[in-house]
């Protein structure tokens, strides 16, 4: 009993306890209402549950052989000798990408196979052996492969002292702030919803002024006759000076309101209050900035609607409003995750936004937001308050968006690693995952619906381990996909055409299969969250998801082979690059 | 979060103004990744998949993307329009819900699905109402105890002994404390007028609603950007059901007396085949046309082939689609003064609006705009700055906040 105390009382000291994180973590201690502590120091670190986010049971029991054989607690020996002796609470976040989703791996290989083994060897060549170690220890202790693309529970913050804003009645009446709001807009064709926009901006209650600014790059629609209709102020720039920092900057120099909000032609306020809810959330909690999440319109696709959901619960967000600060741990992961502004709708003070302003041509309102936080200011993103937005794009789009997301992570991000692929091998990989696509995509249109979440999730597994078998194909799919959009079907044919088949007939050893694999984990994820029945019109659209989530995995991955680029490679890296950097 | 809707009757056997806005709202909770499902009664016959439970049959089956799950009774009895209590359809909406485990039910109106909101209250499942018409205090629904007369309300029970009185005092007031229970334990209620919103709260004691207005589904309207000088032609036409009480006869008839040859009237819609044949009768013009129904999706055509809307109802209209989807089209409209559809309407600023009923004041306004079709330019551009329909994700957006607030409750 004395022993337990000690333990109890050394733990409790430590600040490597969080009950809360405990509890998150593990869902089922809620009901069996027992002391998470008192768990953790009987049970729960033999069963590999983390005390918090500060340490990790398992890496430490499996780094430290010594700790395994006494069969001790790891935090207990950790804090007795481990910290001393400068031994490691965590594992180096490399394999922390940047998703948010738990994949399951694939359950039917032995872990001691000749396919395994094969996998091990390409895995070590691409990602290096520290990421390989942290991938065994995930396999051997049965924990989902973060490889790519992660499962509906959101990644813990690796450390930050989380707040959330708690949530408030929502508010009748609309008490008026004696301020002046600049809504800054950058625009080019922005469509007949656009003066819909206008007129929802202009309602906005609560506000001493609202006054609009365009941005303009060269609309040849009604977009500039709805701005004068609205008394906006119209910039006018040339399209080829269009940057996002830079348009955006520039409406800024000509704003006379007290506040600027940023946003942008396609997203839509919910309600005459918006604004308000968004300013009183600045005002209230003392942040520099506020920025909310956006909810899909009526006609948004699964593809969109699983990336946004994904994202959200990456910032745990999905029900609640965040206060960021800068996390005592910052890699590309926690600063993400804690610097997060969007510009579908970004609330600053005009003062505050002269002295740091946007920089770069992408992924600005994050810089922006990272910029903020590392200075020591807070910031709020908002999960209860949202925008309308959302996008139907081509899986065209998305394989351009994987390759610039990729290409902007490495470039701002120190600690990001890149896998060492090499475009030789990785374009027989896109032939092998096509034909798998084409395959799959095939049984599924032919599948007896309606089906649940949870069958179609095995069947999609199933037929995932089956392809380990499988050998390299020698052409392309004999009936080219319908769900592919015209510029996407021609670039896998193409490249694949070109340089796929140079391992025709060897077994399958490349890594795009499992990355996609997490990455469809996601689709099934959300299945598994908003429906019960999948019937013929959802799969339908969960057959246009698949590709578009291919598209996207391959983007990132022509991403990595663009950062490990020789210059003997026979496929023209550069039209590849210019390629798909254009437009996004 | 699960969340049953349910209502009346639903998709595809009928398709009015409360069908579009649960399709609506339930299609967006599902898009917001909410589990849903729509509860509803069938009047029809089922299809061949029926299932038994005790006196009551049901069919499940996919209206698009939404699950639906249609019921009737064995035996429907005569009353199943303006009955609140069914003691069958309460043990039947019991095992729904213990089967479906909903964390929410959101009911868009209580007609044939009432004891569903009794089961949710005894079951202790959170349930928001949307009153889309005058069910819970009116056993008519319409506030129109006959043709051409209207009610204020049924001041506990007074005004129905004396206006309908097919119904007994002891039934409405029972069925008045009947609905005030099932309100009364709603988390919240939402009205799409204001006017309803006052209905209901003056013959409700205690009940508090909050106005959402419907949405207009964007995506689907184009707006009609026409500019006019006075020497137009105008195209006038009335959209909806073809039966008396919509009042399309006074379209008809104030169209026939104006004096002008500049002018149209298309008449879109079906209905009651003697009302119809009555309405080709009094259209001795050549220039009105009858245009029969349109799908859905042809609204946004339709409605940029024409100039103004008239909309001369004589009941009340809750809120009214068509004026809001045709405002939204920047459409000018010219409405009888009744109910929620004149909510959005400045007479002279951006529409207009006449007595009900009076079809020399209908006439008047037709002549009058007929007389200089530039003034529509002035009518459409005030719509265009200042009237604000909302859209569907508008609308589900205030819904979604009520839904959070009640799981984060529970």
């Amino acid at each position: 009993m004395k022993l337990f105390q000690s333990k109890r009382n050394l733990v409790k000291n430590s600040g490597l306890f969080d009950a809360q994180y405990y509890l998150d973590a593990n869902p089922d201690l809620e009901k069996l209402d027992i002391d998470p502590l008192k768990h953790f120091l009987e049970t729960g670190w033999q069963k590999g549950y983390n005390p918090s986010a500060h340490f990790d049971t398992k890496y430490y029991a499996t780094v430290n052989a010594d700790v395994l054989k006494e069969n001790e607690n790891p935090l207990i020996h950790y804090l007795r000798k481990g910290k001393k002796e400068g031994r490691k609470a965590l594992p180096d976040p490399n394999e922390m990408w940047q998703f948010s989703m738990k994949a399951t791996p694939f359950k039917k290989t032995p872990l001691l196979s000749y396919r395994n083994f094969q996998f091990a060897i390409n895995y070590i060549k691409a990602y290096g052996l520290k990421s390989f170690f942290n991938k065994v220890l995930n396999k051997i202790f049965s924990r989902p492969i973060f490889l790519g693309l992660r499962g509906s529970n959101p990644v813990k913050l690796l450390d930050a002292d989380k707040q959330f804003i708690p949530l408030k009645p929502r508010r009748s009446t609309v008490e008026p702030y004696d301020v002046s709001i600049s809504v800054i807009i950058p625009c080019l064709n922005a469509g007949d919803e656009f003066q819909f926009l206008l007129k929802v901006l202009k309602a906005q209650k609560g506000f001493k002024d609202i006054e609009i600014i365009i941005v303009d790059s060269g609309s040849t629609d009604r977009t500039l006759d709805f701005a004068e209709r609205f008394n906006a102020k119209v910039i006018q720039i040339k399209p080829e000076e269009f940057s996002h920092s830079y348009a955006r900057n520039l409406g800024a120099k000509h704003a006379s309101g007290d506040f600027l909000l940023f946003t942008v032609q396609d997203a839509l306020p919910p309600s005459d209050t918006w604004l308000h809810e968004m300013f009183t959330i600045l005002s209230d909690n003392q942040v520099a900035a506020v920025s909310c999440a956006e909810t899909p319109r009526e006609d948004a696709d699964l593809f969109y609607r699983q990336i946004c959901w994904n994202h959200y619960n990456f910032l745990e967000v999905q029900n609640a409003d965040r206060i960021f600060s800068l996390p005592k741990v910052q890699n590309h992961i926690s600063l993400r995750q804690n610097g997060q502004l969007s510009d579908l709708a970004n609330l600053i003070s005009r003062e505050l936004f002269e002295q740091y302003q946007y920089r770069l041509n992408y992924a600005e309102d994050i810089d922006l937001g990272i910029r903020l936080i590392k200075d020591g200011y807070k910031l709020a993103f908002l999960g209860t308050t949202r925008i309308i937005h959302s996008h139907n794009r081509p899986a065209y789009y998305f394989l351009k968006r994987g390759y610039v997301d990729n290409q902007f992570l490495s470039d701002i991000f120190s600690d990001f690693e890149v896998p060492k692929l090499h475009i030789e091998s990785f374009v027989p990989d896109i032939a092998f995952v096509f034909r798998f696509l084409a395959e799959l995509t095939e049984k599924l249109a032919t599948l007896p619906v309606p089906i649940s979440p949870d069958f179609f999730a095995g069947f999609i597994e199933n037929q995932f381990s089956q392809q380990l078998s499988r050998k390299y194909p020698e052409d392309l799919p004999k009936t080219p996909t319908t769900h592919l959009d015209t510029k996407a079907l021609s670039f896998f044919e193409t490249i694949i055409g070109q340089h796929g088949f140079t391992l025709k007939g060897k077994p399958y050893n490349g890594f795009l299969l499992q990355a996609y694999f997490g990455y469809v984990n996601i689709t099934t994820s959300y299945l598994k969250t908003a429906y019960e029945t999948i019937n013929e019109q959802l799969m339908s659209e969960i057959i246009s998801c698949l590709y578009k989530a291919f598209s996207i995995v391959v983007g990132a991955h022509l991403a990595y082979c663009a950062k490990n680029r020789t210059g003997d490679e026979s496929i023209d890296m550069d039209a590849l690059h210019k390629t798909l950097m254009a437009g996004v | 979060m699960k969340i049953l809707y349910a209502l009346h009757q639903f998709y595809p056997e009928y398709q009015a103004g409360t069908e579009k806005f649960i399709y609506n709202i339930a299609t967006m909770a599902q898009l917001n990744a909410n589990k849903v499902k729509v509860i509803t009664y069938r009047l029809g016959e089922f299809s061949h998949n029926e299932k038994k439970s005790d006196g009551v049959s049901y069919e499940e089956y996919f209206y698009k993307s939404l699950p639906i799950l249609a019921f009737k009774y064995n035996q429907q009895a005569f009353d199943i329009n303006f009955a609140t209590e069914n003691p069958v359809g309460l043990s039947f909406a019991r095992e729904i819900l213990q089967r479906e485990k909903p964390n929410l039910l959101h009911i868009g109106h209580l007609m044939r699905v009432f004891p569903f909101a009794q089961a949710a209250l005894e079951l202790e499942i959170p349930y928001i109402l949307t009153l889309t018409d005058f069910f819970t205090i009116c056993p008519l629904n319409t506030l129109s105890p006959a043709t051409g007369s209207l009610c204020n309300g049924p001041n506990g029970g007074e005004a129905c002994a004396r206006y309908c009185s097919k119904f007994t005092s002891q039934f409405i007031k029972e069925r008045l404390d009947s609905t005030k229970r099932v309100l009364s334990g709603a988390k919240e209620i939402f009205v799409p007028s204001t006017f309803v919103a006052n209905m209901i709260e003056s013959e409700m004691n205690g009940i508090k609603v909050t106005v959402n207005n419907h949405g207009i589904r964007q995506s689907t309207m184009q707006p009609n950007y026409k500019t006019y000088d006075d020497h137009d032609s105008l195209k006038f036409a009335s959209i909806g059901t073809l039966i008396s009480h919509k009042g399309t006869h006074l379209a008809i008839q104030a169209f026939e007396t104006l004096k002008t040859e500049h002018a149209e009237l298309d008449v879109y819609g079906v209905g009651e085949k003697s009302y119809t044949d009555w309405l080709k009768s009094l259209a001795r013009k050549s220039k009105v046309s009858f245009k029969g129904a349109f799908m859905a999706e042809d609204l946004a055509k339709v409605l940029n082939d024409i100039d103004v809307l008239i909309v001369p109802s004589l009941v009340y209209e809750t809120y009214s689609f068509v004026v809001h989807e045709a405002l939204s089209a920047e459409i000018p409209v010219i409405v009888s003064d009744l109910g929620g559809m004149t909510e959005k309407v400045l007479h002279g600023e951006n529409s207009y609006k006449f007595p009900a009923g009076n079809v020399d004041a209908l006439r008047d306004i037709m002549q009058k705009i007929l007389d200089k079709p530039s003034g529509l330019n002035r009518i459409k551009s005030n719509i265009r700055k200042s009237t604000l329909i909302p859209n569907i994700e508008q609308e589900y957006y205030v819904y979604q906040k009520a839904y959070k607030q009640i799981e984060k409750q529970a």
